[in-house]
């Protein structure tokens, strides 16, 4: 039976759903996923496959199914098995994810970081340190963000101007 | 079938979107078959605390889309019809205004991704939101993401 997967990568930063099976082995998603171009080009170095939010990759003789991997569920493809992550507000701080983490949960451990209070948390976003015109979606992985082969991202804790007339 | 609504429709269908379904952050009320282009209704959900319903509707018109803008309106679905204003969500902080209903377009959002609040506010809300001010190259989704933004503050 069929199941679709949300496929992450630096290349695919907004999911895209692939095609899969149960009694498919991790290899093989690692396949389909690279000839429908998650890389965006040739493949270097080790390719690590994530479950959303979790820390250790898979093995890639394990089928789906044992691993859990079900209908709908986020997976990351990725070289590197941590991304260090700098945020910048007032001073810098920096801290190391898998890159299946959410930026949701970058963005919360930021906001700790810098003992924001509530009111101050409330509408900040997190943008790229090079390009502070586009936030980051919050339900997208840090790890698609990451520079290729420098296994790192820098980024800006901010808040929109307040909407007015 | 229009362009414009192959395209909506076919966009609907979209990881991009329907990851959004996924999470319960939004979704097509009703289905896609019964849209009567170039109205669309779709939900947004929101942060209880903010606003009780945990939900809102927003009334599209999506003519144009997505080269022009969408604009859209809140919406009561049982009575089909604009949603009174003292059900609108009342916001504080920088996304107060997004709600408000005292300018003269009352069915539209204040903002900068929609097709009448930008009427009017390219100088200066173009160069203060340019990751929301509308591109032709941005979906139905960038709308919706700016209202969950505005509807769900980060909770420490």
């Amino acid at each position: 039976m069929v199941q679709k997967l949300y496929i992450h990568s630096q290349e695919w930063v907004e999911p895209k759903l692939v095609d899969t099976r149960a009694d498919s082995t991790v290899k093989e998603l690692v396949e389909i996923v690279i000839a429908q171009g998650c890389f965006g080009g040739q493949v270097e170095g080790e390719v690590l496959v994530f479950i959303e939010e979790q820390e250790e990759p898979l093995g890639h003789d394990q089928t789906l199914a044992q691993c859990e991997i079900r209908h709908k569920h986020h997976v990351h493809i990725h070289h590197c098995k941590k991304v260090k992550v700098g945020v910048f507000y007032n001073s810098e701080r920096h801290e190391v994810f898998a890159p299946s983490t959410k930026v949701k949960r970058v963005l919360h451990w930021a906001i700790n970081a810098f003992k924001l209070t509530p009111a101050e948390a409330a509408d900040k976003v997190l943008v790229l340190k090079g390009n502070p015109n586009a936030e980051l979606n919050p339900d997208t992985h840090i790890g698609s963000y990451a520079k290729p082969h420098q296994c790192a991202v820098e980024l800006c804790l901010v808040a929109p101007v307040e909407i007015n007339g | 079938m229009s362009p414009d609504e192959r395209l909506f429709k076919a966009h609907l269908e979209e990881a991009f979107f329907e990851s959004g379904v996924d999470a319960g952050k939004w979704g097509l009320h009703g289905e896609a078959k019964d849209i009567a282009w170039p109205h669309a209704v779709l939900w947004v959900a929101a942060d209880p605390q903010l606003y009780g319903p945990g939900k809102i509707y927003l009334r599209f018109d999506l003519t144009g889309y997505p080269v022009a803008a969408p604009t859209s309106c809140p919406w009561n679905v049982a009575a089909n019809q604009r949603l009174e204003d003292a059900a609108w969500p009342k916001l504080t902080g920088k996304f107060k205004l997004v709600f408000r209903y005292d300018w003269q377009i009352k069915n539209a959002l204040y903002a900068p991704c929609d097709r009448l609040a930008m009427n009017g506010h390219q100088d200066p809300w173009e160069k203060q939101f340019p990751m929301w001010w509308w591109q032709p190259t941005f979906t139905i989704v960038k709308y919706l993401r700016f209202v969950h933004l505005c509807l769900n503050p980060n909770r420490l």
